[in-house]
């Protein structure tokens, strides 16, 4: 089989390299890692091969990795989120930290899922399923850590801003997948079950808590 | 078993569904919070129970007022269509299928609304596949022939002229990479069950004209309606082909199907048919 465009199913080389390989050196693991590292390699160089697209690629994993930092930072500390100082303690300023922030977790969700669903095997898609749902629930965890000076204010504008945050992580994912274009059917309904699941998780969450919030 | 399409599709419309749940809860807290501040205050179980009344109320705006419109299924990029022609159905078509929708699964098979075709078969007959509005994914203008292709069916073989019976249609390639080559409309099942002939490049159509570059996916149709053979360009009335479609050297549109006689001479791209009623 041949790879195509953007990650459909494949037989690569590097896989042949492991079925040569002696049984001792894949218990080892040598070419196991090798063959990922091969392959994440391969994935990301088609992923940034346009230049727009790998600026924006780039961009989305800094983003994501940096907010994930600040973000674990912020809860270690006592005396406030980074977001109630400096310039980010205007409203509108933390409205497009959220935005950067939600878009670059969503197009992050969808190369990982590329990369994840590019080849037919159940563990690797459980993977992408794992990972998705991991990125909705820090998507919410993000509107309540980069709003919390507004939520004492309004309440509604966690909910507002969920479903600003998972509209626009569902049309980037979906615009990243490509599901028009992709050849095959079966990939096109993982990846399509990848934005369910990133809906569902993120949708559940937000209204499991307004129903607290209202019951409480 | 649904094919793989179904399920995308299927798992798009729950996304969409999933979206279209949080703009619902937004508005009930939205009202929970208005009412709380300047009326009086309402046990809390009644906003919860609004939650999904409201979703029901939604449900029946989006799909009837609002030509299946949401914000869910925008940014999940599905839209409804009609299932034959490719167009946005009517008014009166959405409010049948919605009300279909509501009495035979209470709303959840709307969550696949692929899956209406199927009720067609109750018994009572009231429904049609006319009226059964198809979920679609959303696709580029040049993507757009191919998406809106009818079902894949059975590929007409290509056969000698000598094996028709009477009553048979029948194409003879005259010019172009396929001359020489002969196809029988009959022998397409799609053809069998919708007097529907699709002739184009996309594998899927009932003739294939692979090797002609000109082709389009979806170049031209063949309908058979009483007894008179309609020709017509493109994939549906809002679909021409890039290249068009001629019969007689006279170029046939999209919107209005001409009728064929026997002997006519439909051109597409660099191939030339003679059509031949025995």
């Amino acid at each position: 089989m041949s790879r195509n465009r953007r990650g459909g199913r494949q037989a690569g080389s590097s896989q042949q390299k492991v079925r040569s390989a002696s049984f001792l050196s894949v218990l080892g693991g040598k070419h196991i890692l090798a063959n990922m590292v091969n392959e994440v390699k391969a994935h990301f160089q088609e992923a940034f091969n346009k230049p727009i697209q790998g600026l924006v690629s780039a961009a989305s994993l800094v983003t994501t990795g940096l907010s994930v930092l600040g973000f674990s930072q912020d809860q270690n500390q006592a005396y406030g989120s980074q977001f109630t100082t400096g310039l980010l303690s205007v409203f509108p300023a933390r409205v497009i930290a959220f935005m950067i922030i939600a878009g670059s977790i969503a197009w992050t969700i969808s190369l990982v899922g590329i990369w994840l669903t590019s080849v037919n095997n159940e563990l690797r898609k459980l993977f992408a399923h794992l990972v998705t749902a991991f990125g909705a629930l820090f998507m919410a965890a993000c509107i309540e850590w980069i709003f919390q000076p507004d939520i004492n204010k309004s309440p509604v504008i966690v909910l507002l801003f969920s479903i600003i945050g998972v509209t626009f992580g569902i049309f980037l994912a979906k615009t990243n997948f490509r599901l028009t274009l992709e050849p095959d059917p079966e990939v096109i309904a993982v990846r399509a079950g990848l934005l369910m699941n990133f809906a569902m998780v993120a949708t559940a969450l937000v209204i499991l808590v307004q129903l607290t919030g209202l019951s409480g | 078993m649904r094919d793989a399409n179904e399920r995308a599709i299927a798992r798009l419309s729950v996304a969409a569904f999933a979206v279209d749940a949080l703009v619902v809860t937004l508005l009930v807290v939205v009202t929970h919070h208005l009412i709380e501040r300047n009326i009086y205050s309402v046990p809390q179980w009644v906003y919860i129970a609004a939650i999904p009344v409201v979703l029901l109320g939604h449900f029946l705006v989006v799909e009837i007022l609002a030509r299946g419109v949401s914000v869910g299924r925008l940014c999940s990029g599905i839209r409804i269509v009609e299932e034959r022609t490719g167009a946005a159905p009517g008014m009166v078509a959405r409010f049948k299928r919605c009300m279909m929708v509501l009495v035979r699964g209470g709303g959840l098979p709307s969550l696949n609304i692929n899956a209406l075709p199927a009720y067609n078969k109750h018994p009572s007959g009231c429904l049609h596949s006319d009226w059964a509005g198809r979920v679609a994914p959303v696709t580029r203008a040049t993507n757009q022939k191919r998406e809106t292709v009818p079902e894949l069916d059975t590929r007409a073989e290509i056969t000698p002229v000598t094996g028709v019976t009477r009553g048979e249609a029948v194409l003879q390639i005259n010019s172009g990479p396929h001359a020489g080559q002969t196809a029988t409309l009959r022998q397409s099942q799609r053809f069998k069950t919708k007097g529907l002939y699709v002739i184009g490049r996309k594998p899927g159509v009932d003739l294939v004209l692979g090797k002609d570059a000109n082709i389009s996916g979806v170049h031209c149709q063949i309908r058979l309606q009483g007894d008179l053979y309609y020709l017509a360009d493109g994939a549906g009335k809002d679909k021409p082909s890039t290249n068009g479609t001629r019969l007689n050297d006279k170029a046939v549109s999209a919107k209005s199907p001409v009728v064929l006689k026997n002997g006519d001479i439909i051109g597409a791209g660099s191939t030339n048919m003679r059509l031949i009623l025995i």
